[in-house]
C-alpha cells in the first residue's frame, strides 16, 4: 500500500457481547474500517480494536458508531459498558518493525542466521545461513533448532549423507550442505514446508545435492550418516524406531525439541531399545540428544 | 517439530487485502511475525472471497513462525452483499431496506454452516432468517 494513502488511522476501542459481532461487524464495515483485532474477555466479553483511515470524517464517525453501542449497551445491561476511545495511530512502518523481531543469530560458531532482508556482505561469519521466516517452524530463533544445528556443526563432514526429519524451513538440511554434506533429504509432512524449503534451498544459492518431501517410501534403513529430527516429545516417541533404524550403522541421530523436564522421559525410550550411548547438549531450557547408533 | 505455542490474535480483515497497516501491523508486529508473509499466505488463501470481512486466528509459535485458519464472514455482511445493499436498516421493525430469497438464505446458511451452532441446516437458516429481520431485510418466500 502506498505509505501517503492510509498513513495515519484513528483507531476505536470498545466492548460488545459476543454474540453481537457480526452487527457491530457489519457496522464498522459500513463506516469504512480497514479491519478490527478482537480478543475474548470473561463473560463473554469481546474487547474490539477497530482501525479506520484518517481521511475520514472523525466527528461522524463517533456519532454514528456511539449512537450504535448506546443501543447494544442498552439491550444488554451495564456490564458491557464501557468507554469508546478514540486515539489516532501515526505511520509506523509495521513491516520494517517486524524484521527488528528477527535480529541475526549467532548461537553455533562461525555461523550467522540471517533473514532475506539483511545485507549479508555486512556480516563476517564464515557461513550465511537466509532464512525467510513464515509459516513453518525452523526460523533459526529457536533454542532447539540451535541445539540441532550445533549438532550438526560437530558430525557433518564432507561426503555424508544427511537426513533432516521435519525439515520444515529447510533450516537443518541447508545448514548440512553448506558444511559439505554430500547429499541431504528434507522429509516433513506438511507440503507447505516442501515449498519454503525449496524456496530457503534458493536464496542460499545451494543448487546440488538435496532433495524435498513429503514422502517417506523411499527411505531406506541405514541409509543415512547422520539423521536430524527437530520435533517434539510426541513426534518423537512415536518415530523413535524409524528414526533408529534410518540412522547408519556408527551413525548419528540428533533428537532436538525437547524440553528439559522431558528429558527422562526420552532418557527411558532410548533405555528400552537398549541405547545409551548418548550425549545431552542444552540450550536455555531445551535439550538435545545425540545418539550414536 | 517443537511447535510450542507463543500466542494467539483474532483479526477481522478484508479477504485477498491484507497489508501491514492496522490492525495486521500492530497486531502482528508485536507478537514478532513476519507481516508480508502473513499477508501473502493470507491473500493468497483468500482471493476467491475477495472483498469481504473474514475473521482470520492467527496462531504464533515460540520461534516466531506462525500459521492461521480462516472462519466464514459474518451472516451480516453476507446478506447484505445478498440483497445487493450498501447498508442494513437503522430502524430494522420500520424500515425494509431489501430483500433476499429463501434460497440465498439458504446458500449463506450452508457457507456458515461450519461456524454456526446449529444441528441441521433448517436451524443455521432459521439464525441467518433472524439476522435478516435485525437488519430490515425481508425474506422473499
Amino acid at each position: 500500500m502506498p505509505k501517503d494513502e492510509f498513513s495515519r488511522y484513528i483507531k476505536v476501542e470498545f466492548k460488545i457481547p459476543l454474540s453481537e459481532e457480526g452487527r457491530t461487524l457489519n457496522l464498522l464495515e459500513e463506516l469504512g474500517f480497514t479491519g478490527a483485532e478482537t480478543g475474548l474477555g470473561d463473560d463473554d466479553i469481546l474487547f474490539m480494536k477497530a482501525y479506520f483511515p484518517e481521511n475520514l470524517e472523525a466527528e461522524s464517525l463517533k456519532k454514528e458508531l456511539s449512537k450504535f453501542l448506546q443501543g447494544l449497551y442498552a439491550d444488554f445491561g451495564s456490564r458491557y459498558q464501557g468507554p469508546i476511545d478514540f486515539s489516532n495511530a501515526g505511520y509506523t512502518d509495521w513491516e520494517k518493525l517486524s524484521h527488528e523481531n528477527y535480529l541475526p543469530v549467532r548461537e553455533v560458531p562461525k555461523l550467522v542466521i540471517l533473514a532475506p532482508w539483511d545485507e549479508p556482505d555486512q556480516f563476517s561469519e564464515e557461513i550465511k545461513l537466509i532464512i525467510n521466516p513464515g509459516m513453518t517452524f525452523g526460523t533459526g530463533q529457536h533454542p532447539s533448532t540451535i541445539l540441532a544445528l550445533r549438532a550438526l556443526r560437530k558430525f557433518v563432514r564432507p561426503g555424508i549423507r544427511t537426513l533432516d526429519y521435519g525439515t520444515g524451513t529447510g533450516i537443518l538440511a541447508i545448514y548440512a550442505l553448506k558444511l559439505g554434506a554430500e547429499y541431504v533429504i528434507g522429509y516433513d509432512n506438511y507440503p507447505g514446508a516442501i515449498e519454503s524449503a525449496l524456496e530457503n534451498t534458493k536464496i542460499n544459492h545451494i543448487d546440488r545435492g538435496y532433495k524435498f518431501t513429503i514422502d517417506k517410501s523411499g527411505f531406506h534403513d541405514s541409509s543415512f550418516d547422520i539423521v536430524a529430527a527437530n520435533l517434539d516429545l510426541k513426534t518423537i516417541t512415536a518415530s523413535l524406531s524409524e528414526l533408529i533404524g534410518l540412522t547408519a550403522d556408527k551413525g548419528k541421530l540428533i533428537l532436538s525439541g525437547i524440553e528439559q523436564h522431558e528429558s527422562d522421559t526420552v532418557g527411558e525410550l532410548l533405555r528400552v531399545r537398549g541405547i545409551d550411548n548418548y550425549e545431552t547438549n542444552y540450550h536455555n531450557d531445551w535439550v538435545a540428544f545425540i545418539i550414536e547408533v | 517439530m517443537a511447535k510450542k505455542i507463543a500466542g494467539y490474535v483474532k483479526l477481522q480483515i478484508p479477504a485477498g487485502n491484507a497489508n501491514p497497516a492496522p490492525p495486521v501491523g500492530p497486531a502482528l508486529g508485536q507478537h514478532g511475525v513476519n507481516i508480508m508473509e502473513f499477508c501473502k499466505a493470507f491473500n493468497a488463501q483468500t482471493q476467491e472471497k475477495a472483498g469481504l470481512i473474514i475473521p482470520v486466528i492467527i496462531t504464533i509459535y515460540m520461534d516466531k513462525s506462525f500459521t492461521f485458519i480462516t472462519k466464514t464472514p459474518p451472516a451480516a455482511v453476507l446478506l447484505k452483499k445478498a440483497a445487493k445493499l450498501d447498508k442494513g436498516s437503522g430502524e430494522p421493525n420500520r424500515i425494509k431496506v431489501g430483500k433476499v430469497t429463501v434460497k440465498q438464505v439458504e446458500e449463506i446458511a450452508k457457507l456458515k454452516m461450519p461456524d454456526l451452532n446449529a444441528n441441521d441446516l433448517e436451524g443455521a437458516m432459521k439464525q441467518i432468517e433472524g439476522t435478516a429481520r435485525n437488519m430490515g431485510i425481508e425474506i422473499k418466500r
